[in-house]
């Protein structure tokens, strides 16, 4: 039963880390519309990211998970900030799964952050270094 | 419009939308043409507009500015995207005439040939700036006119038609006194659905007696949500009407040419036929590309479960340490 549950809780941590491999992956392997917002940014900063979001997934999966978890809500307020420096024309995607199109408009935009958010602060919850039995997952309990 | 306008809009969409096939009534086509001849823009004229967001994460923002130039037959614009900290950066050049249309991606180093201008008498990216292309395009007297109704308590005229270089059904508002086009509501083909409503204000004549619109405000019902942007003409002057010279186009460029159907480089060597499929960019698309399929609102509840069952969890724990 234990299993079980450490096996449920530990789900959103590895979503966490798939979810940002996928990122890294979707960019390197397709290319953005040219029209997207995120191709109004340099490759080099696209390298960058792709980079960071790489290394966010590898880092959960090592083992290293409230530093990854970290690293990864970083991310997010990074792409908030600019998003907030350099916002979307209009009905432009978002461009950042590469030719991928997660976001469409500006509420997608939107509800795919809210919705990373809060799959981060489930994991991070599931994470926590005080956490219940119920909570860790035996692969990430290493770290605690 | 007043609220017995809005009844007789209705009623008439309602009667139409029974008989889509209905014939145009010649009578209404040749009131349509008054109409439109009463519209005093002037024949040929250069303006430099700001596009400006509204709503959402860029409100009141500068998001493009252009400059056109606007003649009977042609119409020229070039398109810049101000950024933070560096200034205007060129996006977009579109020189369209009877004989050819260019536009060049000048952030992508992509440029297209295709005759959409001599087929359509419009370009994609003309709604951003002026409502000449409406009118340029209904005086081709190819729209299917429904009903053309008088309305003496506000003073407007009001036209329901079908026009498919512009709208599967529109309802267009003119001013009786100044014939000013002042709005046109766009719906999709059931007549239901309002896909478009924008409003042309702030008229102001010209040095000719021609007057335009100097603010364009557009309303756009995406599936998801709902896209405002303004245009605000900054300068306005009559020209000749004959097209500037073509701007050559760069070395580094690479022509799709989807009236020889080849790619060719800029000094026109082909590089080969055009893949089928490509997409000609220069019509512009009624919405944007869909997403994987979840919808925002889809999304952000996922989102609102996530932290709920976060905060059940921390809660459970801290019960159970209590």
């Amino acid at each position: 039963m234990a299993g079980v549950r450490g096996v449920l809780s530990g789900l959103p941590i590895v979503a966490v880390a798939l979810v940002w491999a996928a990122a890294a992956l979707a960019k390197v392997l397709t290319t953005a519309d040219a029209q997207s917002w995120a191709s109004e940014f340099p490759d080099w900063l696209i390298g960058v990211v792709v980079l960071v979001e790489a290394s966010v997934a590898a880092v959960i999966l090592a083992g290293r998970v409230r530093v990854g978890l970290s690293a990864g809500m970083l991310l997010l307020l990074a792409f908030v900030a600019a998003l907030l420096l350099n916002p979307p024309s209009p009905g432009q995607p978002c461009g950042c799964g590469g030719a991928v199109p997660i976001a469409t408009s500006h509420a997608d935009i939107a509800a795919h952050i809210f919705a990373l958010g809060g799959l981060h602060l489930l994991a991070g919850i599931c994470a926590r270094a005080d956490a219940a039995p119920s909570c860790k997952h035996p692969r990430f309990h290493d770290e605690f | 419009m007043n609220a017995n306008c809005v009844l007789a809009v209705a009623c008439s969409l309602l009667a139409t939308a029974a008989s889509p096939a209905q014939p145009s009534d010649p009578d209404n086509q040749e009131r349509l043409q008054q109409l439109l001849d009463r519209v005093p823009l002037p024949t040929s004229y250069y303006i430099e507009s700001d596009l400006i967001a509204m709503g959402g994460l860029q409100d009141d923002q500068v998001t493009s500015r252009f400059r056109t130039w606007i003649g009977s037959n042609w119409i020229v614009s070039f398109q810049s995207m101000p950024q933070p900290g560096i200034g205007d950066v060129p996006k977009d050049y579109t020189y369209a005439t009877t004989d050819e249309t260019w536009r060049y991606h000048l952030d992508r180093q992509m440029a297209e040939r295709n005759e959409v201008f001599s087929q359509r008498s419009r370009t994609g990216g003309e709604s951003l700036t002026s409502i000449s292309y409406i009118v340029r395009v209904l005086r081709r007297g190819e729209a299917k006119v429904f009903e053309i109704a008088d309305h003496a308590e506000d003073g407007t005229v009001t036209v329901s038609l079908a026009q498919p270089a512009l709208y599967l059904w529109a309802i267009l508002t003119f001013d009786t006194a100044t014939g000013f086009l002042t709005q046109v509501q766009a719906y999709d083909q059931s007549g239901k659905n309002l896909q478009t409503n924008d409003h042309f204000g702030d008229w102001r004549f010209l040095s000719d007696e021609s007057a335009i619109p100097f603010v364009l405000t557009a309303e756009r019902y995406l599936p998801e949500e709902k896209v405002e942007w303004r245009s605000v003409v900054t300068k306005a002057e009559l020209i000749d009407d004959t097209p500037p010279a073509r701007v050559p186009i760069a070395s580094n460029f690479t022509i799709i040419d989807q009236i020889e159907g080849v790619t060719k480089r800029a000094d026109g060597k082909v590089i080969g036929p055009i893949e089928k499929g490509t997409p000609n960019s220069n019509v512009t698309a009624g919405r944007p590309p869909g997403g994987l399929g979840l919808s925002s609102r889809t999304v952000m509840l996922i989102g609102v479960g996530l932290i709920l069952l976060a905060g059940i969890i921390f809660g459970i724990r801290r019960w159970k340490g209590a």
